[in-house]
């Protein structure tokens, strides 16, 4: 099992063994900062340390530093081997000064709060980390200050002798908080978006409420509700998955609420549906949408209430069920069209989790490729081990899809079948249902496709944008800025990209085409511009942001051709040239 | 010799060092067999003690507004009125912030884990012992953190 690591900054834990040994001991961790000669061995370890003091030795005198801070927290962020930093404990209060003979910092208080600047820079530093503050000081005085800096949540270094143990409170936090991979190796990876979504399924993962995962077609939903089931309360109990679209809109309130006898032509016997088979467990709803409008208002009483009537039947079936559902589509889409009902959309999207495309995960790809290919070798009795070389890797690496894992899955599944004794997995083996990306068009590099245009039309792109909802909280909304910045810069490259594809002249002998800017300008504008017009228009696109700039220009030929042809063209800029000749 | 404020050593020696090395050394504390290591942190408590002591006992004019007195502008007030105007404020912040009672159940406090310490180091520990005793220092840390922080003015 892999041990999540947590990162501990702490003055006193950082620095003194003694110490650090006893809080190790306390909070069942095995310490591996690497400064402890004589580490004391912990018995069924919870997580794996590392310990910072936040501060700087030098000269008998000891000095608070965030920057060593955010060092330690960088070092992990990921590690070397892809793997992150599961948590960070943090402390509160950091006492500096000289040290005096016993080799403790003397002559200044301690800084009470020097922990909340350390959270403040970890937060806006590496947003997605983690962090829980662990202090002695009572929850009370300090929880308001700290979340609103964005910490998750705040332990009592002691706490009350008859409650939970210090190791359970550390392990019910990790598992809220933690960036913690699939401890049972069924859903692999260990990228940044694959773990935050297994953290909210943990989060959602009360056994109580309903639960929507939505996720482009080969995202692994089923697999994310069976972990759900496993990592919820209810895991004791049945899990049932059941997919709409293998079933008739007649058959389907009887297969899902049972029947009693006599309820329609054929029912010989009462029989109980799905919710009653999944009572005190997990049932999940492939493809939500297709549920027929005539069934839709009686699923969302039972949702709701969690109470069912068999067909034909009067009495009320009271039950205990976690409910998982899942779609790859639009449901507003759906509403809007008729399709489906806005009221049970509004109910069972109150806890979403969104599935990441594998294109947007692409660092998972060498460990569930080997994880598949393994797999498909002893399904297919074909040879094992096989290695994978490194430009076969690069395509798997290089391709957009569209079709997720199942689409990776079934690459790799017809390489397996038709070379079954091979030791290696060469790119001649890759047939790919559509041509890696960066084999189209151009062999010029170009801006990584984050959806295509089947999963959301440009629509339903500017409708999401605009109805954007920015929650009001405090932790959410701090430091996006320069990120939403530099998204929208990248957006804007990205369709910039796409429009200058689309609009490259064809000639014979000339495989990559000509830039054509005045076109892929209008074509964007939806008008004919001027050639003047359309060099202002991609420059403006283009110097959105300037660190972003700099990036692309390096990273996409094809855009650091056009900026250069815009800049010949139009080297001022507009705007400052009229003002000056207003002036 | 270090100045240091009851808070701070509160924080720096109980919570930091004692409360946890109890709490994660309890199972060894209840059956002690002369473990030299466990022992030595134990008689740690004997290196603070009297500077609980010394501390509580200057506590209850630490945190008293008299001291306001000794400071401008009310220094410049008559030395005759200084005296009874410093009785007055003293006693009504005693009887308002209960301090008095509240030190004399923290010196009861450092007499049972005085005890407790003696106990487990004279007797070899015994079930349970290291459980009363972090409780003990637990109620002991605690009742000191719930002690004026600064000057109360009335």
């Amino acid at each position: 099992m892999n041990l999540p690591k947590i990162l501990i900054i702490d003055d006193q834990f950082g620095q003194y063994l003694d110490a650090r040994r006893d809080l190790s001991a306390m909070f069942s961790l095995s310490d591996e900062t690497g400064d402890d000669s004589q580490p004391e061995p912990v018995n069924n370890p919870l997580a794996r340390a590392t310990f910072c003091s936040g501060q700087l030795n030098s000269n008998f005198f000891v000095e608070n530093s965030a920057p060593v801070a955010l060092e330690a927290a960088k070092k992990g962020w990921p590690f070397s081997d892809g793997s992150r930093w599961a948590l960070v404990l943090l402390d509160l209060r950091f006492v500096s000064g000289k040290l005096d003979i016993d080799g403790k910092p003397v002559g200044r208080s301690g800084d009470d709060d020097f922990g909340l600047k350390i959270l403040e820079g970890l937060r806006i530093s590496f947003p997605d980390l983690p962090i829980v503050i662990l202090s002695s000081r009572e929850r009370t005085g300090v929880i308001e200050d700290c979340r609103k800096l964005g910490a998750s949540d705040f332990i009592q270094r002691h706490p009350a002798i008859e409650g939970s143990s210090p190791r359970e409170i550390l392990a019910s936090k990790l598992h809220e908080f933690g960036l913690l991979e699939d401890q049972r190796k069924i859903i692999v990876g260990r990228s940044l978006s694959l773990l935050k979504a297994l953290a909210s399924a943990r989060r959602a993962a009360t056994g109580e409420g309903n639960i929507l995962l939505r996720g482009e077609t080969g995202t692994g939903k089923e697999l994310f509700a069976r972990y759900i089931h496993d990592v919820s309360p209810k895991s004791n109990g049945p899990y049932n998955p059941f997919e709409t679209s293998h079933i008739s809109d007649t058959l389907m309130e009887a297969t899902l609420f049972g029947h009693e006898r006599g309820a329609f032509t054929g029912a010989i016997s009462s029989e109980s549906g799905i919710f009653e088979a999944t009572n005190e467990g997990t049932l999940f709803i492939d493809e939500l949408s297709d549920i027929p409008m005539s069934v839709q208002s009686k699923f969302l009483r039972s949702i709701e209430s969690r109470r069912i009537k068999r067909l034909g039947g009067k009495k009320e079936i009271t039950l205990d069920v976690q409910i998982v559902l899942a779609t790859n589509k639009n449901l507003d889409k759906s509403v809007t069209a008729g399709g489906f009902r806005q009221d049970l959309l509004n109910r069972v999207r109150a806890y979403t989790i969104t599935l990441p495309p594998l294109r947007e995960r692409k660092e998972d790809i060498p460990l569930i490729a080997s994880h598949l290919l393994e797999n498909l070798c002893k399904e297919n009795s074909a040879r094992w081990p096989r290695k994978i070389l490194p430009e076969t890797m690069e395509l798997l690496i290089g391709n957009d899809w569209p079709d997720n894992v199942r689409g990776l899955r079934n690459v790799l599944e017809r390489a397996v079948k038709n070379n079954k004794d091979s030791e290696l997995l060469v790119p001649p083996d890759l047939k790919f249902e559509s041509q890696p990306h960066h084999m189209l068009v151009t062999k010029q590099k170009s801006l990584p496709r984050t959806n295509t245009s089947k999963d959301i039309s440009l629509d339903d792109l500017i409708k999401e944008i605009t109805n954007f909802h920015f929650p009001n909280d405090y932790s959410i909304l701090q430091g996006r800025l320069p990120s939403l910045q530099q998204a929208i810069a990248r957006l804007f490259a990205n369709y910039l990209s796409s429009a200058i594809e689309i609009s490259k002249k064809r000639r014979p002998g000339a495989i990559d085409g000509e830039l054509n800017l005045t076109g892929a300008a209008s074509c964007m504008m939806g008008k004919q511009l001027r050639t003047p017009k359309a060099a202002d228009l991609i420059k403006k696109l283009l110097q959105q942001d300037k660190a972003v700039l700099e990036e692309l220009l390096q990273e996409y030929p094809v855009l650091h051709k056009a900026y250069e042809e815009v800049l010949r063209r139009r080297p001022k800029d507009p705007n400052k040239t009229k003002s000056s000749k207003r002036g | 010799m270090r100045v240091i404020s009851l808070r701070q050593l509160n924080h720096d020696f109980l919570k930091n060092r004692y409360l946890t090395f109890v709490f994660a050394r309890q199972e060894i504390i209840n059956k002690l067999d002369n473990n030299e290591e466990i022992l030595k942190r134990l008689l740690e408590w004997r290196d603070n003690k009297n500077a609980f002591s010394d501390l509580l006992n200057s506590a209850e004019r630490a945190f008293s507004p008299l001291l306001l007195l000794a400071q401008s502008p009310l220094s410049s007030l008559p030395e005759e009125d200084k005296e009874w105007i410093g009785l007055f404020i003293h006693e009504l912040y005693c009887a308002r912030t209960g301090i008095r009672e509240k030190i004399a159940i923290l010196k009861e406090k450092i007499f049972k884990v005085d005890n407790l310490v003696t106990e487990i180091v004279d007797g070899g520990g015994r079930q349970d012992a290291g459980k009363r005793l972090y409780q003990a220092c637990q109620e002991l840390s605690n009742g000191i953190s719930a002690l004026p922080s600064e000057i109360m003015v009335l």
